[in-house]
Parts: C-alpha cells; structure tokens; sequence
C-alpha cells in the first residue's frame, strides 16, 4: 500500500516540534513531486470480438510511481493508496466503416472495500460512430469513485463491426490520483 | 522558468528559523497555485488531407511556454514535468470525411535521449456525417517533459476543401514535478 503522508497538526500556543514539521516537509514533497502517477500505453495490437465490452491490455509501463500495474494483470490499475483517481485513456480501433465504438471506465472492488469485493461501477462512457476508411479513435477522462486500497480500475472497448475487429496502436491510458 | 521552491530539510529536535519556515511556505503556495497553467485558444483554415501543427494564441501564461509569434503552435516546458493537457478541436459544420488529432510531444535539447524525438498521443477521430458532431475533445497527462521539450496539437480533415477550425482550446498545467 503507497504511504500517505500524515499532516501533522498544531493546536494554539504549542510550540511546533522539529519532527512535525519535517513531517509537513515529507507532505508537501508527496504533493509536489510524489503523488501516485501512472502513464500506460498498449503498443501491440489486441482483437475485439465483435458486440462484447473487452478490458484493454496496456503491455507497455512509461510511469507507474505506486506500482498499481502489473504485467500479469496487465488490463488493471490497482489502487495501491486510497483515493479518487483521474483517468484519461484513448482506444484506437482498426479502419472499418461498420458499427460503434465505445469506451468506458469500470472500477471493481476489490476485498478491502467496505462494499466487498467485485463491486463494479462503469462511468465515463464514451461513443461514436465508426469513421470510415481510417482508424477510429475514441476518448474519455473523469474521476473515478473513491478507490480503496485493492480496487481496481480498467478501460472496457466495445466495437459492433460484425466481426472481430483490433486496436491499432498506441492508445493510452493515464492515472493520477487527483485527491485522498 | 518557474522557480521550483526546495522544500526545506527539518530534524528532530531543530527548532526552525523564519527563513526555513518561509522556505515552507513557498513550497505551499507553489502547490496552492502552481506556476506552469496555460491556456490557449486558436482558429485557422486547415487545407484537406494535411495533418496542420493548430496555431495559438495566449490567454494565460504563467510560466511564458508559449509565443504568439515565435513557433505559435508551441507550448515549450519551462519548468521540467508531467503536464495535464485538455483540448477542444472544433471544425466548421462540414458532413464530408473525417476528423482527427492527436498531441505531439517533441524532444529539446536539454533531453536526455537528444533532440527532435517525437511521442504522438491522445488521438480521437470521428466521422462528422454519421456522428454528427464536428468537436473532438482531447485529453491526458503527457510524458514527462524536460525543460525545452515541447508540445503540439495536430489536427486532420478532408473534406475534400480548405475548412475552417471554430475556436479551438487548450488548456496546459503542471500535474506533477520530478520523473
């Protein structure tokens, strides 16, 4: 689990102590330059079946400063420090003129949610009409629901060419935790 | 270049001196209102079938990224980091082939793999006749940008003519320091 700092605390009168205010020190370098941040991007090509939400494989780390992706589990990022998170991805699906394409966020819960494991929200749902004679790209951000320590999140793809159909690449996807 | 405030070293047992604690503050209020936060709005005629570099001009600057005359489609780092980037691309009303852009991010000197590398990212596209739509919101954390690395907006269509972009905007700020 990442390490929040803790904020210490100085009630009136007292006379602040070197080892809170390094304290606050160690909180304003994680503000600054130490927040969970995580860039991922999906450099080899995955196949979509057609009329069916698939979790994107991201096989590529740029950045992962709280080790929230795994290559084993290479469609999730998996809150290491609770949050809420701010998710941006872009999918590119391959030319055909045919059909959709969306893209939306799902977070799953994970055993140390309050809620219980396998608790999934789906939000930042993002649609288009396929464009013909080029890739489509389709894109999302939002924030996601507070993210217990475990909670994973993933970008689903959906495509309704008739057939299957593959990414082309690079897509995206970035991870910055936005506030405890 | 923003001046990136050190946050001060403070031991146990140290009783601080007023400097140290401003040296504190400074680090609040560089987080309080963080000094690299751009935003940016452009319009211009985009000829078919050509990726353009979009043309801007400032609206807020705090950390002089960008020129109105000097490489107008540029936002140069000047303070070293991960920058969050929001954009608008809007073309006029136009039912014939397709949109799209990206961002570019191209290497400076001060790079550590060199000069003149480029990182394309963020792409969205559509189809205007069956969408119905002519706005493409682009959005995403860059890379991590060292100072004189810089970033562009490309943007596509082929209508078959030239076609003007409505206003279009960009918004840039500093998300985090160090890689």
């Amino acid at each position: 689990m990442g390490t929040i700092p803790t904020i210490p605390t100085f009630p009136a009168g007292y006379a602040a102590q070197g080892a809170q205010l390094a304290e606050l020190c160690t909180a304003i370098t994680w503000l600054m330059s130490g927040k969970p941040l995580t860039l991922l991007e999906q450099q080899t090509a995955q196949t979509l079946t057609t009329a069916t939400l698939t979790a994107v494989t991201w096989d590529t780390r740029i950045t992962d400063r709280d080790s929230g992706w795994a290559s084993g589990s290479d469609t999730r990022y998996t809150a290491q420090t609770p949050g809420y998170y701010l998710l941006a991805a872009n999918v590119q699906f391959a030319s055909n003129a045919t059909g959709a394409r969306v893209i939306v966020f799902q977070v799953t819960t994970g055993s140390g949610n309050p809620a219980g494991p396998g608790v999934t929200t789906q939000f930042g749902r993002a649609g288009i009409a396929a464009v013909s004679g080029a890739a489509t790209c389709a894109s999302s951000k939002s924030l996601t629901p507070y993210m217990y320590d475990g909670d994973y999140a993933q970008v689903l793809a959906y495509q309704s060419s008739g057939g299957n159909l593959a990414t082309t690449t690079p897509s995206n996807l970035s991870v910055t935790m936005a506030s405890g | 270049m923003a001046t990136i405030p050190t946050v001060p070293t403070i031991t146990t047992g140290q009783t601080p001196s007023i400097a140290t604690l401003n040296q504190l503050a400074a680090c609040v209020s560089f987080v309080y209102a963080i000094p690299a936060f751009a935003t940016l709005t452009g319009s211009q005629t985009l000829t078919t079938a050509t990726t353009t570099a979009l043309t801007w001009t400032t609206g807020t600057d705090r950390d002089g990224g960008h020129s109105n005359s000097v490489n107008p489609t540029r936002y140069t780092a000047q303070t070293p980091g991960y920058y969050d980037l929001n954009c608008e691309v809007a073309f006029a009303s136009n039912g014939t082939g397709r949109r799209y852009a990206y961002f570019q991010i191209t290497t400076g000197s001060g790079n550590p793999g060199g000069a003149g590398n480029i990182t394309q990212f963020g792409y969205v596209a559509a189809d205007p006749a069956a969408a119905l739509v002519a706005h493409l919101s682009l959005g995403g954390l860059s890379r991590y940008l060292y100072l004189g690395d810089y970033l562009e907006v490309y943007a596509y269509q082929n209508s078959g003519s030239s076609l003007s972009t409505a206003t279009c905007y960009w918004q840039l700020v500093l998300e985090s320091l160090g890689p």
